[in-house]
C-alpha cells in the first residue's frame, strides 16, 4: 500500500486486479505498478487533487469491502476479455442486479463488491469507476500480448489525465 | 448412447462443461466434467531456480495461493537439505495454513454454498445467490465476510502482504511476528470462535433438516485419502498419508509422502485436460478416491481441540455403519475444520515461539523435493527435481481438484440418473448438477478472474454422440 502525502485531498483507492503470470490478466497490476512509479517519480507536483492508496489483488473478495473505509472514491484497474482493443472507462455502482448476476465464481466483480458494501456496512459507499483494458490471452504464461501493451499505454495516458481532473470531469469522461 | 451437456457450472471457480452420455433406456452411463484450465502448471515451473518456487507458485491459483506457497516451501526445504524446521518456523507455517483454511472455507460456505442450503435446492433460481442471503440473513452473511477477513489478516501478518507475500524460504521462514501483531490478531478471537461454532451449527442443522435427501444426494461410497499426524490426529500441514476403505477399514496408514508416486498414478483421458488419479494397488476403475474436508474428518482419529472434536463425534454419529459418505456432508465437515482452525489459532497465538528469530535451518543440497500438504480442497502434491544449476528440471503437481476429478463425475452421474426426466435438460437439473459439483469446492480456473471468463454448460448426448439437448448459464446468470 502506498499513500499520497496530505490529508486534505480527495482520498482515492486504486485497485489493480489480476494475476501477473496469466498473460493479459496482468494488465491491472501492471498499470498499478506504473502508477506507483509515477507517484514515486513525481512526489512534488503529482496528485494535486488526490491522496492515493494503491492496492493489488488477484481477485476481488468479500473482505475487500473493508478497504473502502475512509475513502472518497474508488478506481478499479482491470483486464476485460469482452473486448480486445482499447480501454473502457465507466462509472460503476453496486446494485442488486449486479449482485444477482455475479455469482459464478469465488471472485467478485467490482459491482458486486460495491453492492455488498452497501448492504453489509453502515457507511456510504464511495463513488466508483472502472478503467478496463482489452485482453485476449490469459493462459498461464508471462508477458502481455502486443495488443495488450498498446491498451496499457492508452490506459496509462487516460489514468494520468484523470488524476489531474476533478470528480465532475471523471463523471463526464465515464460511460455508464 | 445419448449425451447431455450442461454448461457452464456457476458458483464453481472457472468455467466448465458437463456432458451426460445416456443409453437407449435413458440411463446416464457416463458424466464428464470438462475443465479447460488445468494445463501448463509444470511448464510454468520448469526451468526456474528452485528458490523462486514458493513465490511463483502462488500465481497458480487466486483462491489458494498460500497452499501452493507452503507445499512448494516444504519441497524446497528438502532440496535445501533441511528435514526438520526450527519450532518457530514450523509454528508460523501452521498458523498461516490455519488462516488460509479458515478464510477459504468461510468464503465457500457463506458466499457460494449457503444459498442452496439456506433456501433449498428447489427454491426459485433467483433466490439462490448471495444477494438473497444478504437480504434474508444479513447476520450470517456478515459473519462469513468477517471470518474470511480474519484469515486474510493472519496471512498478511505473516507474509507481509495480501498477495505475493514472502513467508516460506528454503529451510524456514522469512520473518517472525511482532508482539503488537499478535495482540491485534488476538483481539477478535472470541468472536471468531463463536462465529465458527455457529457455522458448524448452521451446517449441521441444514443438513439434518432434510437428512434423507441430503444423505442420498450425489452420495458416493468411496475410499478417502488425507494426511494424518503420527498419532492419527487431523493434520493439514505435515504428517503421512492415510487411506480408509468405504467401510472405515484402514487401507494404508502412515504412508510416507515421499513415496506418493508408488501409491498414486494418474490416468489420462482424451476428453479432459485434467488427469484422473487412482490408487495403484486398486487400479483405474476401483482405485479412485476422495480428498478434502470429508476425507480428512472421516480419516482422522480425533481433532486436537475440544470444540472441533465434539463436533467431529457428532458428525461421525450420523453413520451407524462405515463412514458418512454424503457429498453434501462436505459442507458440514468443512465448517468443523473452520472451528478447529479458529481454536488452533487461539492456542498458538499464546506461544512465544511466534516472535522468535530462530527461523532458518541449513543442510546439504539435494536434487529432489516433495512437499505434500492438505489444501482446503484436499491433498496437494508438489514434486520437483533440480539440476546442479539450481534449475527445476521436473515438476509434478497433483492438485486437490484433480484428485476429486472422478468423484465429481460420478456425483454428477448419480444426480443426473436420479433427476433427469426424459431427454430434456431443465434449469432445475442444471442447478442440481452445480450443487453436486460445488460440494467439492473445486477450483477450476486457478487464477484468471477477468470479466467474461466465467460461464458453464450441460449437454445431453446419445450413444452416437448426437446432441439431444443443451443448457447454458452465462457468466451473468442467464439460462439459455
Amino acid at each position: 500500500m502506498l499513500k499520497g502525502d496530505t490529508e486534505s485531498k480527495i482520498k482515492l483507492l486504486v485497485y489493480g486486479i489480476g494475476n501477473a503470470s496469466r498473460g493479459d490478466d496482468a494488465l491491472g497490476p501492471e498499470l498499478l505498478a506504473r502508477l506507483k512509479q509515477h507517484m514515486l517519480n513525481n512526489q512534488q507536483d503529482a496528485n494535486n487533487l488526490f491522496q492515493i492508496t494503491l492496492e493489488e489483488a488477484f481477485q476481488l473478495q468479500p473482505e475487500h469491502i473493508y478497504d473502502f473505509e475512509h475513502q472518497d472514491m474508488i478506481l478499479f484497474l482491470d483486464a476485460d476479455a469482452r473486448f480486445s482493443e482499447g480501454t473502457c472507462f465507466t462509472k460503476i455502482s453496486g446494485n442488486s442486479l449486479a449482485m444477482k448476476q455475479a455469482y459464478v465464481s469465488h471472485a467478485l466483480p467490482p459491482e458486486q463488491l460495491l453492492a455488498m458494501h452497501e448492504s453489509l456496512t453502515d457507511e456510504e459507499t464511495p463513488p466508483a469507476f472502472a478503467l478496463s483494458m482489452g485482453a485476449q490471452h490469459m493462459e498461464l504464461e508471462e508477458g502481455l500480448s502486443e495488443q495488450a501493451k498498446t491498451n496499457l499505454a492508452e490506459a496509462e495516458q487516460l489514468l494520468l489525465t484523470l488524476l489531474n481532473s476533478s470528480l465532475d470531469q471523471w463523471q463526464t469522461q465515464a460511460t455508464i | 448412447m445419448k449425451k447431455v451437456v450442461i454448461e457452464p457450472v456457476s458458483r464453481v471457480e472457472g468455467h466448465g462443461k458437463v456432458t451426460l452420455h445416456v443409453d437407449d433406456d435413458g440411463q446416464v452411463q457416463e458424466a464428464r466434467l470438462h475443465i479447460v484450465e488445468f494445463r501448463g502448471f509444470e511448464r510454468f515451473i520448469e526451468g526456474r531456480p528452485y528458490w523462486e518456487l514458493p513465490l511463483v507458485v502462488q500465481r497458480l491459483c487466486g483462491i489458494c495461493p498460500v497452499s501452493h506457497h507452503l507445499a512448494a516451501g516444504k519441497a524446497i526445504d528438502q532440496i535445501a537439505g533441511v528435514s526438520q524446521l526450527s519450532a518457530p518456523a514450523e509454528k508460523l507455517r501452521r498458523l498461516m495454513h490455519w488462516g488460509q483454511t479458515l478464510q477459504s472455507h468461510a468464503l465457500h460456505f457463506f458466499h457460494l454454498a449457503s444459498p442452496d442450503l439456506l433456501f433449498g435446492m428447489q427454491s426459485e433460481v433467483e433466490k439462490r445467490n448471495v444477494v438473497a442471503v444478504i437480504e434474508a440473513y444479513p447476520d450470517i452473511a456478515l459473519k462469513g465476510v468477517k471470518l474470511r477477513k480474519y484469515g486474510q489478516d493472519i496471512i498478511k501478518a505473516i507474509s507481509g502482504k495480501k498477495v505475493h507475500g514472502i513467508a516460506a524460504i528454503p529451510g524456514g521462514m522469512n520473518r517472525a511476528l511482532k508482539p503488537e501483531e499478535i495482540r491485534t490478531l488476538k483481539e477478535p478471537l472470541n468472536d471468531i470462535i463463536a462465529w465458527s461454532k455457529d457455522a458448524v451449527d448452521i451446517a449441521r442443522s441444514l443438513y439434518e433438516q432434510n437428512q434423507p435427501f441430503n444423505a442420498n444426494f450425489a452420495s458416493l461410497s468411496t475410499p478417502y485419502l488425507s494426511l494424518v499426524s503420527s498419532n492419527g490426529d487431523w493434520e493439514i500441514y505435515d504428517g503421512n498419508m492415510r487411506i480408509k476403505e468405504p467401510n472405515g477399514d484402514i487401507f494404508k496408514d502412515q504412508y510416507p509422502c515421499s513415496e506418493y508416486f508408488n501409491l498414486i498414478n494418474e490416468q489420462v483421458k482424451n476428453w479432459s485436460y485434467m488427469k484422473f488419479p487412482f490408487l495403484v494397488e486398486k487400479g483405474t476403475e476401483q482405485g479412485w478416491y476422495r480428498v478434502g474436508p470429508l476425507a480428512r474428518v472421516n480419516n482422522c482419529d480425533r481433532f486436537s481441540t475440544p470444540l472441533a472434536e465434539a463436533a467431529r463425534q457428532q458428525f461421525m454419529a450420523q453413520s451407524s455403519y462405515g463412514l458418512p459418505h454424503a457429498t453434501l456432508a462436505y459442507h458440514w465437515a468443512r465448517m468443523i475444520e473452520v472451528l478447529h482452525c479458529a481454536e488452533a489459532i487461539q492456542d498458538i497465538l499464546n506461544d512465544n515461539d511466534l516472535t522468535s528469530e530462530d527461523l532458518k535451518r541449513d543442510g546439504q543440497r539435494q536434487a529432489t523435493g516433495i512437499g505434500v500438504i492438505e489444501a482446503p480442497r484436499g491433498t496437494l502434491f508438489h514434486h520437483y527435481e533440480v539440476n546442479e544449476d539450481d534449475q527445476v528440471t521436473m515438476a509434478n503437481l497433483i492438485v486437490s481438484t484433480t484428485s476429486n476429478n472422478r468423484a465429481m463425475n460420478e456425483s454428477i452421474r448419480k444426480v443426473a440418473n436420479d433427476h433427469l426426466s426424459g431427454q430434456t435438460l431443465t434449469p432445475e437439473l442444471l442447478n442440481l448438477v452445480e450443487v453436486a459439483i460445488r460440494a467439492y469446492d473445486p477450483c477450476l480456473s486457478c487464477a484468471t478472474h477477468a470479466m467474461g471468463k466465467m460461464p458453464l454448460q450441460v449437454e445431453l448426448l446419445n450413444q452416437q454422440g448426437q446432441q439431444l439437448d443443451k443448457i447454458t448459464r452465462s457468466h451473468t446468470g442467464e439460462i439459455a
